[in-house]
């Protein structure tokens, strides 16, 4: 093998070396981003509410009409 | 023979028990059958209704004979007006207050414990206390015989949040100690089909073989008085077992600190310690226990005096006017298994979280689609796994195998690797499985391998994420011992763990596993993996942890965990489990806390909880052969 051949496949062997070392580079990165996307998904999922009573759902539904009904007067009185 | 009535004036007895209740409410019954018989009665034991013919109807358990009987109606009303209920429930539970509606409607009224009986009285019921106390038939070891008792404390007792809290909080102490504990849950009746239970004879007889019987209350409800279970203890008395419990209401006659020992939650460990460390004073509570409960608390004189005073009295008066609840007839919640109001829990945004939970999932799929990419481009393979080991494990014939699966534990892991290295008369090597975790896991892990080369190690690390199962598998794979120990890098084992379950392999050839009980740490204390295998449990849900002793072959078998990433996800424990039953195969339970499980704020745990059903749903159609309980696919 020439001396050139050895040039061009040392040069060759760098840009891959580069290349690599850019991919690799560019993989970690989307690996942080990826972990980080992942605990927020996590983190929205778990924090979802699961499940309920009816009876607090009710209640809960009953406690805004209240406050729904409660502000209409007191608009209607300011008027 | 039994005795000729006209000869005697005694009405004959008849003591009635559901064949369908608990079955310790049985034991109960053939006492009072004995202790009626040595006192000179006819007596019998029946499972029918009581019915008015003049003779005594004695109905143990009223809670459960009733109405477990299938009857009308009115037909449960004219029993239970023949009936003299002997009530065994604790005020303030749900069973509590199905006896007072009966005892309302009842011709007599006796309770064996004072307690319920002051609260029997304050509704208006005229009930008198029966005193529990031994019959002959219960002692099956001479008190003065003084072999070694192969237990050193045991428990027996249904598993509430609170028991569970006050047992773990003991978990020190009862791993340091030959420790057994009988656990259930009431979720039907009882009995000799329930696993791990024993009744009559055997229990009789594991009581003989134990120093000291633990009582803890179960959870409070509301004014409920700390309640002294009586049956149990008597039973313990009888056979020389010491009991320990927690202050109790109603125990007199019996002394605490004579007949039996008295200390508070927080100082229960270190009363048993002393206990077990004192045989002198052992052996002279034990001698005036056994004297009490067969001689001046003998249940022949307190049934005896119970049945003449009925004899006096007659047995066709109410007790209190009738006040009968409205509503469904009283049912026992541990008998028929209903709760709640009957109505599924309502789940709001359910498709969300369903698809939130898959977007989840996926992005744990693109994560490891990346470390494959750079796995490819480092070593040019999808995976590549790294092996670090100490001096000492290539020599090592390990008799057990500890596959830890380590990722994202660099903080607590050392302290995992301590209590596997403590491990007491066995041969064993560890297995790390680093699963490419964001922190220092594998470097916290070598150091300590560099630190400890005495121990046999070898650290399994991956260049690609692929989740719990997969690194369990990796390493059962690389196990080279036929019992393989799995646990996770945040858990700990006691120092007689891994002997004890090998010993438990080695003792059931037919077990393809063996557990034992763990202790809950680092939130509020608990037990977990407590109850017996139980197929029919295990469809009802998942209550055995990961962290158990396999056969290698038997993994192999079953084929190891599944990697599911899809619906399943989180719930590959539970699966290897099933498929265990599935195969026909079991597990044996060691009924002593040997690890402890480390309970953290957030974990997979709460992920894999997100719309369960349609894991467990996933799950059912894999193995259709289990008993599964009865609803939706």
């Amino acid at each position: 093998m020439s001396a050139t051949d050895i040039d061009r496949l040392r040069d060759e062997n760098a840009e891959l070396r580069r290349r690599v070392e850019a991919a690799e580079a560019l993989i970690a990165e989307l690996r942080e981003e990826a972990l980080v996307r992942r605990r927020e998904v996590r983190s929205l999922v778990e924090a979802m509410p699961a499940a309920t009573s009816r009876k607090a759902l009710l209640r809960a539904l009953a406690g805004d009409l209240r406050g729904q009904v409660l502000g209409r007067l007191r608009r209607i009185r300011r008027r | 023979m039994n005795p000729d009535p006209a000869l005697t004036g005694h009405r004959p007895v008849r003591v009635h028990v559901s064949e369908r209740g608990n079955a310790f409410m049985r034991d109960i019954a053939e006492w009072i059958v004995e202790a009626a018989a040595l006192a000179g009665r006819d007596a019998v034991l029946e499972t029918g209704l009581p019915k008015a013919d003049g003779m005594i109807h004695l109905a143990v358990a009223p809670h459960e004979l009733f109405p477990l009987s299938g009857a009308s109606p009115a037909e449960v009303d004219a029993a239970v007006a023949a009936s003299v209920l002997v009530c065994t429930e604790q005020p303030g539970t749900p069973w509590f207050d199905t006896t007072l509606d009966l005892a309302r409607r009842a011709a007599a009224v006796l309770d064996i414990n004072v307690v319920a009986v002051d609260a029997l009285r304050a509704a208006g019921v005229d009930a008198r206390h029966l005193q529990l106390g031994a019959v002959p038939s219960m002692t099956v070891r001479d008190p003065a015989d003084a072999t070694a008792r192969p237990i050193d404390v045991l428990f027996l007792g249904a598993l509430d949040d609170r028991r569970g809290a006050v047992l773990a909080q003991l978990a020190p102490v009862l791993a340091s100690r030959i420790a057994e504990l009988r656990l259930f849950r009431f979720e039907g009746p009882v009995g000799a089909h329930t696993p791990g239970l024993v009744f009559g004879h055997d229990k009789y007889r594991l009581l003989a073989d134990s120093s000291t019987l633990l009582n803890v209350h179960r959870a409070s409800t509301g004014s409920t008085r700390p309640y002294f279970e009586w049956a149990r203890m008597v039973e313990a008395m009888a056979n020389g077992c010491v009991v320990v419990t927690e202050p109790s209401d109603g125990t007199a006659p019996l002394v605490a600190g004579t007949h039996f020992v008295e200390a508070d939650a927080d100082h229960l460990g270190a009363t048993i310690e002393a206990l077990l460390d004192d045989p002198e004073r052992r052996r002279e509570i034990a001698a005036a226990a056994f004297d009490a409960v067969t001689g001046e608390l003998s249940l022949v004189t307190a049934v005896g005096t119970a049945l003449d005073r009925l004899d006096r009295e007659g047995t066709s008066g109410r007790t209190a006017p009738p006040r009968r609840q409205r509503g469904r007839p009283p049912t026992d919640r541990r008998t028929d298994g209903r709760s709640g109001t009957g109505f599924a829990a309502f789940r709001p945004h359910r498709e969300l979280q369903v698809a939130a939970k898959r977007a989840a999932i996926a992005e744990g799929h693109l994560l490891r689609r990346l470390d494959t990419a750079a796995c490819l481009l480092h070593h040019g393979t999808e995976q590549h796994v790294e092996r670090w080991t100490t001096p000492t494990w290539e020599p090592c014939t390990p008799e057990v195998s500890v596959v830890v699966s380590l990722y994202d534990y660099a903080a607590v892991v050392c302290e995992t690797l301590d209590s596997i290295a403590a491990s007491e008369d066995v041969a064993f090597e560890i297995v790390v499985v680093e699963d490419h975790a964001t922190d220092a896991s594998r470097d916290v892990v070598r150091t300590w391998m560099d630190a400890h080369p005495g121990v046999p190690v070898l650290l399994l690390g991956k260049e690609v994420n692929e989740g719990l199962s997969a690194a369990r598998n990796t390493g059962f794979e690389a196990a080279r011992a036929e019992m393989v120990m799995t646990i996770d890098a945040d858990n700990l084992l006691v120092p007689r763990c891994l002997r004890r379950l090998a010993d438990a392999l080695h003792a059931d050839a037919g077990a393809g596993a063996a557990y034992a009980i763990l202790e809950d740490f680092g939130a509020s204390p608990a037990l977990r993996s407590a109850l017996d295998w139980d197929v029919e449990r295990l469809c009802r849900g998942n209550y055995l942890d990961a962290q158990a002793m396999w056969r290698r072959t038997v993994w192999a078998e079953l084929g190891g965990y599944r990697a599911d990433e899809g619906d399943v996800y989180g719930w590959e424990d539970w699966d290897l489990w099933l498929r265990l039953a599935a195969h026909g195969g079991r597990a044996a339970i060691v009924r002593q806390v040997l690890g402890r499980y480390r309970v953290q704020a957030t974990s997979m745990v709460a992920l894999s909880n997100v719309a369960q059903d349609l894991a467990v749903a996933a799950i059912r159609q894999r193995y259709p052969s289990l008993p599964w309980p009865a609803g939706p696919t």
